[in-house]
């Protein structure tokens, strides 16, 4: 079963078209990682899915409900199931990171705040941010915040979660880490990951099905594991780590 | 045609280079201009971009450049010069140069719909606003007394100081006028209707329009860069109940209690002024404000700033929600905010006036 249907997505920004047609789908309990260069619209396409941003056409299908342009009322509902975790965190600075933490389940369960605060630890614990509750976002390093971004966007258990490059910026080990955890989640709890990297090493630990964005549309797609002995240059210069000058 | 390039290319050389480059340009020989590399040792990024900017140059000009004698050490930064990054967003149309009528026609076209962009917002926010009215219980206290602070609270020794003054102010510069009718006593209505009717009112408002309502815009602002907004509506958090409302009632409340601080003050002020210069007693100051001023100057002040604290909040949040990106978009929205919200804060006043006269109070 398809949890993202992707159909014939045109973006852009300005008269800039950053997206032209793309289309893919991403399967429930997948692990779906999103590939590219910088600036090639990996941020603004998971912009596109959460409908942040509006698409100049095409659809977009989010657990069977097509949200491309679902008016603002019914889309909160409709995006209920989707986590997002910001390629900058974007936690909210004057709150701490448990209060963080508990936003998304104060606005969304009548729980009391005892059970709540300490739900929203064992989010913390989850990521390794054990013992900073009380710490302020300007008070923690860059890859503390994507972690503490993590445990947000896992706040409510969603039933896909969209990470924009939640590995970049931390040290081998926590990366590690923060892979296992995503292997985990998506074990255990079956979440469906929609996930922009850049990282090798997370790509081939935890990708199943990853696609190649360049140039507006989908270079490569499949298994990295196949597509690193792909024909198509870049597409193996991409997973054998080479410049162009190395060619 | 040919150029011997020097053994450095580097900001030192690069004038020379270009003077002899705008020498072949001025009259071509030929179709194909080489440049010889026989002597280079050092190329730095500075001289890449010369070398660029020379090819364009050229090109326009439909003069074909080769480059000979390359040293295989620079050959790969010579790559760069035929750079086109494989794989990429699609790159849109440069930008044009626009005429008159392009600007004025996209410039109206821009303020009809920052225009209509602020009726919507305001739409949105009475919406919601009205309906915490009506229900108090959903307004977020805690966030709401923490504004009445940054905006009272805080503000009262800047507004306390400068109506005090006002009112001393107002008194020095009609006490000699007074004097030679020997109508000292008159300072008294003079001072106090002045303040309570229109200047405290006004002076507090503009006051905190640059202080608190450039602050709210510069803190949605600054949210909106570091992308808290859209992390807040990813979550599905109503943007006017955690954004606006808390601001708007802060405001509403804080407002005019500051009025009626600068009130107090800007009498005391003039009180001082003529005690001193008029020589009338503080017990006969008070006797005669009991006497001669009615409340009603007092009450129509107070009600006036109602509307004010709801322009400046109002304005206040729409601008940093217009923040797009970059610190540069914060800045220009914090000056707009103010200046948009001090003048309709006199607009409003002025409206009041004419308001107050028709009806004669
Ligand atoms: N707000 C914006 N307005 C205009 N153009 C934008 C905006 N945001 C991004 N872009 C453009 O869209 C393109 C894609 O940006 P995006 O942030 O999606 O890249 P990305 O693939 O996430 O890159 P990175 O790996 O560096 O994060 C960029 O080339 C950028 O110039
Ligand atoms: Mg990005």
């Amino acid at each position: 079963m398809d949890v993202i249907e992707v159909n014939k997505l045109v973006t852009q920004y300005g008269a800039r078209i950053i997206h032209n047609e793309l289309t893919f789908t991403v399967k429930l309990g997948e692990i779906f990682i999103i590939l590219g260069g910088s600036g090639c619209g990996k941020s603004t396409l998971l912009k596109h899915l959460s409908r942040l941003l509006t698409p100049k056409s095409g659809q977009i299908v989010i657990d069977g409900t097509d949200v491309t342009f679902l008016h603002q009322e019914f889309l909160q509902q409709a995006m209920r199931p989707v986590g997002f975790m910001f390629q900058s965190g974007a936690l909210f600075g004057s709150l701490t990171l448990l209060e963080n933490v508990a936003v998304p389940l104060y606005k969304y369960t009548s729980l009391d705040r005892d059970t709540i605060e300490s739900i929203a630890r064992i989010k913390l614990v989850m990521v390794g941010l054990g013992g900073f509750e009380g710490y302020y976002p300007h008070e923690i390093s860059g890859g503390m915040k994507k972690r503490a971004g993590v445990a947000r966007a896992i706040a409510l258990d969603p039933k896909i979660l969209l990470l924009d490059e939640p590995s970049a910026g931390l040290d081998p080990i926590s990366a590690d880490e923060l892979d296992d955890l995503i292997l985990e989640l998506n074990k255990v709890l079956g979440i469906t990951f929609v996930i922009v990297t850049h990282e090798l090493h997370s790509i081939f630990k935890i990708a199943q099905r990853v696609i190649m964005l360049g140039r507006g549309n989908i270079l490569a797609e499949g298994n990295p594991h196949v597509l690193k002995d792909s024909e198509k240059p870049w597409v193996s210069d991409f997973f054998n780590r080479r410049g162009k000058f190395k060619r | 045609m040919q150029i011997e390039l020097p053994k450095k290319i580097d900001l030192d050389t690069i004038p020379d280079i270009i003077k002899e480059v705008d020498q072949i340009l001025a009259n071509p020989s030929g179709d194909v201009l080489t440049l010889d590399f026989f002597q280079v040792a050092h190329l730095d990024t500075s001289g890449l971009g010369t070398l660029v900017r020379s090819m364009e140059r050229c090109q326009a000009a439909q003069i074909k450049v080769e480059f000979v004698n390359v040293d295989p050490k620079l050959s790969h930064l010579l790559e760069f010069v035929n750079i086109k990054d494989a794989v990429d967003a699609i790159p849109g149309p440069p930008p044009k140069k626009r005429g008159f009528f392009e600007k004025l026609g996209r410039n109206t076209t821009w303020y009809l719909k920052d225009s209509l962009g602020f009726f919507e917002f305001l739409g949105k926010a009475t919406t919601e606003l009205l309906k915490e009215l009506v229900r108090p219980y959903k307004i977020r206290w805690a966030d709401t007394f923490y504004y009445i602070e940054a905006t009272g609270v805080n503000a009262l020794p800047i507004v306390g100081l400068i109506s005090l003054l006002l009112g001393m102010i107002i008194a020095f510069q009609s006490a000699d006028q007074l004097k030679q009718f020997g109508a000292n006593i008159f300072v008294v209505e003079l001072v106090a209707i002045s303040m309570l009717r229109e200047l405290s009112p006004l002076i507090t408002s503009i006051l905190i329009a640059g202080r608190s309502g450039s602050a709210f815009t510069a803190e949605i602002g600054t949210m909106k860069v570091s992308e808290e907004v859209d992390a807040m509506r990813v979550i599905g958090l109503d943007l006017t109940e955690y954004l606006v409302a808390p601001k708007f009632w802060a405001l509403l409340i804080s407002l005019p209690l500051l009025v009626v601080w600068a009130d107090v003050l800007g009498l005391v002020g003039g009180a001082l002024i003529a005690n001193w210069k008029l020589d009338i007693p503080y017990y006969t100051f008070i006797l005669r404000l009991h006497e001669k001023v009615a409340v009603r100057h007092l009450l129509l002040g107070l009600g006036k700033c109602y509307f004010f604290a709801a322009i400046i909040s109002i304005v206040g949040c729409y601008r940093g929600m217009l923040v797009a990106s970059g610190a540069g978009s914060v800045g220009r929205q914090t000056t707009s905010s103010v200046v948009t919200s001090i003048f309709l804060v006199i607009i409003a006043d002025a409206i009041f006036s004419i308001i107050f006269t028709l009806l004669d109070v």
